[in-house]
């Protein structure tokens, strides 16, 4: 949302409302944003949102700068995580650096719940969901910016060893990003670690039937993709 | 001769305490007139821009309170339930129907949404888009038949559709709420949903207002798998040492309790085709996001099974339902086999 265009356009004072300032450059920034955000869950399946996600990728750097505060400073809700996802949908190298410092945020405590209430804190859930995010969206960089694959690449081995609510999820990115590749890494990281380079497979005697069901769904899904899309949406 | 009953100060307080409890209720406001004033949340001041110009919102809610975010797995145009009524009459299969208080919150239809962000804001729609996500998770969509054995993997032959019919057939009943059930006005720790269970009633399940309106549908589902898991199999938390979730904890993974099941849903979720009709990337996203949180945060001891050892879970469903789940208990490897019954 465009608290984080707003802070494009609109100074933000924490006591409250802001006011509007004239600057013309920053609305279509808005606008942009705007389309980003709302059209998120649809994706780059929208022609609307894949224009208005190239427009902000050329404004990555302001919308990072922007959006840091709000990243850094607020408590967990859904919305910092959608914003750590979106940031792994455009940003530039600055947008790293702040998914990291978002990672190194120390984590606040869970705040208690009666006992046998089975309450949990939510907030606590979006911060903490929010810092995994984190690592996701710093792969994901990878994916449309090419040219700081070896940083990213840095980063998520660092994570992987330094960071340990987020070392799971560092590895799972890793080994999607580097694919067989993945293996090289192995002397980076010590023997507790070597499961994770050990893909799991299922006993033996599971083998005969896990080949026939992966022909059966690969078959389905080709019928379903000569079918076109069966569920109902509208566009 | 009058008989004049005398009664207990103590018992007169009560009666006077449930007269004015009872007299509450009966103006008790639907659970929508909880929510921000839409003028007051974010998406509507981004909708309402006018020529790029956004006319910043007075509330601050939108800056702190979840209430005032863009709930963007709710929108209208997303959930394909919204277009037809066999849908609906689908969802409401999976105990809805049988649920008490729905009646309370139909201010407008359950595909009544906010203009300017197209979110569907009543409980009940809110409800449904959770439950999209368990029914539209596989191709078959409302055609899959949930009504066969749990052992039929013939059949269930991927954990997304054993998961769909695990839910519908161990729920009896799903109710609304409009309680937000937290531990203090303001508190961020609070409960999303409650299942009462035993061995002689029918068991229920309660959604809270945070069901509706503090999560996202993709947790709403998960939250589901997880509830139900609770309900007719009476697996209950018996966690919450030194653990995030405390009362909410499971004590391991091979307890194969609600948080396990709620990964594996999460799990299966995540290993779809990535051209999926319906599980789109930011859904894909938030179901590894809330895997590794739960994967953090819900077991007293250290879970060993990770996502990239779960990638065939949508292959061979029964390994998981049968050995995963129970797997990293050495001594008792195959309690978990009474769940296909």
């Amino acid at each position: 949302m465009i608290l984080f265009a707003g802070l494009v356009a609109i100074p933000y004072s924490s006591g409250g409302v802001a006011e509007p300032t004239s600057q013309l450059d920053e609305r279509p920034l808005d606008r942009h944003l705007y389309v980003v955000v709302s059209q998120m869950d649809r994706g780059a399946r929208s022609r609307e949102f894949r224009e208005s996600l190239a427009f902000v990728s050329a404004h990555a750097d302001q919308v990072v700068a922007a959006w840091s505060g709000l990243l850094l400073a607020q408590p967990g809700t859904f919305r910092k995580w959608q914003l750590a996802y979106l940031v792994g949908e455009f940003g530039d190298e600055s947008a790293i650096t702040l998914l990291r410092a978002l990672i190194d945020e120390p984590l606040p405590s869970a705040q208690q719940a009666r006992e046998g209430s089975h309450m949990i804190d939510l907030a606590y859930t979006e911060d903490v969901a929010s810092r995994i995010q984190a690592v996701m969206s710093i792969a994901r960089i990878a994916s449309h910016r090419p040219e700081l694959r070896d940083r990213i690449v840095s980063e998520l081995v660092a994570l992987g060893r330094d960071v340990p609510l987020v070392k799971s999820t560092a590895f799972f990115e890793l080994h999607k990003l580097l694919g067989s590749d993945f293996q090289t890494l192995r002397g980076y990281f010590g023997s507790e670690d070597a499961h994770h380079f050990d893909g799991f497979m299922p006993p033996p005697e599971w083998q005969a039937l896990l080949q026939r069901r992966t022909q059966e769904h690969r078959d389905k899904e080709w019928e379903r993709r000569q079918e076109g899309e069966p569920v109902c949406r509208r566009e | 001769m009058s008989a004049r009953v005398k009664l207990d100060p103590r018992a007169k307080a009560l009666l006077i305490a449930a007269a004015i409890a009872a007299f509450v209720y009966m103006f008790m406001p639907s659970c929508a007139l909880f929510l921000a004033d839409e003028d007051d949340t974010l998406c509507h001041a981004l909708a309402a821009a006018e020529a790029g110009v956004v006319e910043w919102p007075v509330d601050e809610r939108w800056h702190s309170d979840p209430l005032g975010g863009c709930h963007v797995f709710d929108q209208v145009m997303m959930n394909p339930w919204c277009l037809s009524q066999a849908s609906q009459d689908h969802l409401r299969g999976f105990g809805i129907a049988q649920g008490h208080n729905w009646g309370d919150f139909e201010v407008g239809d359950a595909a009544t949404y906010e203009s300017a962000g197209s979110e569907v804001n009543e409980p009940l729609g809110r409800t449904f888009n959770g439950y999209a996500n368990l029914v539209y998770a596989s191709v078959e969509g409302i055609e899959l038949d949930r009504g066969r054995s749990l052992g039929d993997f013939e059949y269930y032959d991927t954990f997304l559709k054993w998961a769909n019919a695990f839910v519908s057939q161990k729920t009896y009943r799903v109710n609304g709420s409009c309680v937000r059930n937290c531990q203090t006005v303001g508190s961020s720790s609070c409960a999303i949903a409650n299942t009462v269970t035993g061995a002689f009633r029918n068991d229920y399940i309660d959604l809270f207002q945070t069901f509706y309106y503090d999560i996202d549908s993709v947790w709403r589902a998960s939250t589901v798998v997880h509830e139900v898991r609770h309900a007719r199999d009476q697996v209950l938390h018996i966690g919450g040492t030194g653990c995030p979730r405390r009362s909410a904890c499971d004590r391991k993974w091979s307890d194969a309790g609600s948080n396990t099941y709620e990964m594996l849903w999460l799990a299966a979720y995540y290993w779809t085709p990535e051209d999926h009709p319906f599980i789109t990337p930011a859904r894909r996203s938030r179901a590894q996001a809330l895997f590794a949180t739960l994967r953090h945060g819900s077991f007293d001891d250290p879970v060993q099974w990770e996502l990239s050892d779960l990638d065939l879970i949508n292959e061979i469903p029964e390994f998981y339902v049968y050995q995963a789940a129970c797997s990293e208990d050495p001594d008792n490897p195959h309690r978990c086999l009474f769940l296909a019954n």
